[in-house]
């Protein structure tokens, strides 16, 4: 400890040549450099504080105004409901919408009251019929090099090509800051309608925009599920030969033949790879589930027990494992089984329940659940998600109408599901924590809704 | 024509049929349901949500589990009352303490000294060096009681520290400044293995603020490899429960654009705190 000045002198040249040094050979960092970051748990966490401002329109098209309030409201609304960003609402945000990088002022935003981690703007221009977003993510606390994100869309002017970019520019600012996990703004949702008086396919954006049938067969249909790579609907219809599994093919735009081999076939369900199809099936008697191919050949049965099976779904994650709902004791329980029928396990102890949907990560099952089913008890049907390995559960839905078909969303962040309230029923969502719970139909019947896989 | 007149009260009335039947009504319903009590009874009926139809189950929330991918503001607690948002208000003041000021007492020059040139160099996050004030004269700084409404403030703490320590306690920039330019991909390194750390795992006996520091490289994509314990916290669970942590994140999304390396090495610490608190 006992250090003389010159010892001292002589310690700090030694640490300034030494410094010099790192910093000659280091020169700029080659391309192997390897830098270290030290982090823990003990510096708290927070959600990242976004602020978004309004597109600066950068033509004089008279298209632009309508266009860059679309694209305004539909990005906003994307990163709200992505469920991993405290927003700054445009209230407290500056009034400014800075359309380049040298326009902003970053101090603006991270200043009170809009104190902003984050900052997304950019520039909005239609010329010569297409619609030209520049979009921008800069970190409003870091003054030395604050781009995070820079983008460039280029579509031809309408109203749904300035959703779409909205939807792709918020797609990759929350791959960006969500860690990796892709958005799932540019998702589809499947349901069932009957607001032309039969019950038809129909499908909308994830944000309830866009609604339009699929299908126009004056039948009833039920229980639409999209495949993986978005080419074919499977669901079940009632024809002149009773309940059978029908294709729809998203590329030619009409029906495919799918065989039925008799019986009633309900709930359809694709494997993950797209490779395979689970479905109800009672030809052998007693409705039960089975697999067949994508084309439904080489069909073979998986359970096999007195009470009806119905209602499977893979796991996303694995494609290994089964959960369907099977009436075998009594009233309908949800089970979880190996993709060949083996190591069966119950996984509901009472109640009513029904419904299942795995999450993409394989690790939570979210049902529909009546906990007191029965003449006179005080259930509700409620949507629940429960952690497969634990069994142990969290109800969402709280005294707020009959809950029913619940199904995640790519992300595993979103449930969709369907709510019935007096005698009208509609599609709603919400985070998969229950919070945030939105409906996304208004009008008509809308049932059974299914979250496209991308 | 006398008898065309007879009182009708004097008539005798029709008593028997009405109270047989009656009898043989009441009979009947309380035969039909001892009879439907037995036949029911008989026939095989629905358990009706019978909860000792299978395991027990366990009312425990799942959002203490790491893998819903929503950030966890606040950790979950047992307690029913506890809501959603902590107040906002402010704590009440703490009683300030006295400061006794020995009048006697003369400050040492030597030690003073000492702390006005120990050299304070850090990367430009980390906040300046509170000033060194003789001891004996500090104020304690004045409570600010306001409630905070609106939107609060984030803090300012530094998101992370950078720099690889090049022996003589400097630390060197020149191959260390991913920090400070990408504050905002550490955070998220941070958030992500915060959110997956599973503290239940942890043996409850180990102390609070016991640290293991873990290190593993992230990829180009974001993915995390060569996952391992480079200073041990003591206790085996703890340790395992930080592998376990890092090991659960798939990836933590490609590295940022702007960063010309391949790879990229986290130091990583984790902090024991208690799940209930």
């Amino acid at each position: 400890m006992k250090m003389t000045t010159l010892a001292k002198i002589r310690y700090l040249t030694c640490a300034s040549l030494l410094l010099l040094c790192f910093t000659v050979l280091a020169g700029p960092p080659p391309a192997t450099a390897q830098d270290w970051v030290k982090t823990g748990t003990n510096l708290g966490v927070e959600r990242i504080r976004l602020a978004v401002a309004d597109f600066k329109p950068a033509s004089p098209d008279p298209q632009t105004p309508a266009l860059k309030n679309t694209f305004d409201s539909t990005l906003y609304r994307d990163l709200s409901s992505a469920g991993i960003f405290d927003m700054v609402s445009k209230s407290m945000a500056p009034t400014v919408a800075p359309g380049s990088p040298q326009e902003i002022r970053l101090k603006q935003w991270s200043d009170a009251p809009a104190n902003a981690a984050m900052v997304a703007f950019g520039a909005i221009s239609v010329r010569s019929g297409r619609i030209v977003v520049y979009g921008w993510l800069f970190d409003a606390k870091n003054e030395q090099s604050p781009q995070v994100l820079g983008k460039q869309y280029n579509e031809a002017a309408t109203q749904d090509n300035a959703r779409l970019i909205a939807h792709r520019f918020a797609d990759e600012i929350i791959l960006r800051l969500g860690g990796g996990l892709n958005g799932i703004a540019e998702t589809k949702l499947y349901f069932v309608s009957s607001r032309t008086g039969a019950k038809e396919i129909w499908a909308m954006d994830y944000d309830g925009q866009g609604q339009h049938a699929i299908t126009h067969l004056g039948q009833i249909s039920l229980s639409p599920r999209i495949s993986p790579d978005n080419s074919r609907i499977a669901f079940a219809s009632l024809s002149r030969t009773g309940w059978a599994i029908r294709m729809y093919s998203m590329d030619l735009n009409r029906l495919i033949s799918w065989p039925s081999a008799g019986g009633t076939s309900l709930s359809p369900a694709w494997s993950g790879d797209g490779t395979k199809l689970a479905f109800s099936s009672s030809r052998s008697g007693d409705p039960e589930i089975w697999v067949a191919d994508a084309a439904g050949l080489n069909a073979r049965r998986l359970t096999n027990f007195r009470g009806p099976d119905v209602s499977p779904v893979w796991n996303p994650k694995t494609g290994s494992q089964i959960a369907w709902c099977s009436g075998r004791t009594g009233l309908p329980q949800i089970y979880i089984m190996d993709s060949d029928g083996g190591d069966i396990q119950r996984m509901t102890d009472g109640g009513y329940a029904t419904s299942p949907s795995w999450s993409p990560n394989g690790q939570f099952l979210t049902f529909a659940w009546d906990r007191k089913y029965g003449p006179g008890a005080p259930g509700g049907q409620d949507i629940y998600v429960m952690d497969v390995a634990s069994k142990r559960w969290l109800q969402l839905t709280h005294d707020a109408g009959r809950n029913d078909f619940p199904s995640w969303s790519p992300d595993g962040r979103h449930i969709v599901f369907e709510r019935v309230e007096g005698a009208q029923s509609e599609i709603w969502t919400m985070l998969a924590d229950g919070t945030d719970q939105r409906a996304l139909t208004q009008s008509g019947n809308n049932s059974m809704p299914n979250w496209s896989w991308k | 024509m006398a008898e065309q007149f007879e009182d009708v009260l004097d008539r005798k009335e029709a008593f028997r049929a009405p109270v047989l039947g009656s009898a043989i009504l009441h009979l009947g319903l309380a035969g039909a349901l001892a009879a439907f009590t037995f036949l029911s009874g008989l026939m095989h009926h629905n358990t009706w949500g019978d909860a000792n139809a299978g395991g027990a189950i366990s009312a425990t929330l799942v959002s203490s589990a790491p893998a819903l991918p929503l950030p966890q503001d606040h950790p979950p607690s047992d307690n029913v009352l506890a809501t959603e948002k902590p107040s906002p208000a402010p704590a009440p003041p703490q009683p300030k303490a006295e400061q006794k000021v020995e009048e006697k007492a003369i400050p040492i020059s030597a030690k003073q000294e000492k702390i006005k040139t120990a050299p304070q160099k850090s990367t430009e996050k980390t906040p300046a060096p509170p000033k060194a004030t003789p001891p004996g004269k500090q104020q304690p700084s004045k409570q600010d009681n306001r409630a905070q409404y609106g939107e609060g403030t984030p803090s300012h703490m530094a998101r992370s520290t950078s720099g690889s320590s090049g022996g003589s306690g400097n630390p060197v920039a020149a191959a260390g400044d991913f920090g400070s330019r990408f504050g905002w991909y550490v955070a998220i390194i941070q958030r992500k293995v915060r959110d997956s750390w599973y503290t239940p795992e942890v043996d409850p006996q180990t102390q609070e603020g016991r640290e293991a520091l873990v290190t593993f490289v992230l990829s180009r994509d974001g993915s995390p490899s060569n996952v391992r314990i480079a200073t041990s916290s003591g206790s085996a669970t703890l340790d395992t429960s930080a592998l376990r942590a890092v090991q659960r994140v798939d990836t933590f999304g490609p590295l940022p654009p702007g960063y010309t390396g391949n790879s990229l090495t986290v130091a990583y610490t984790f902090t024991y705190t208690h799940p209930n608190h």
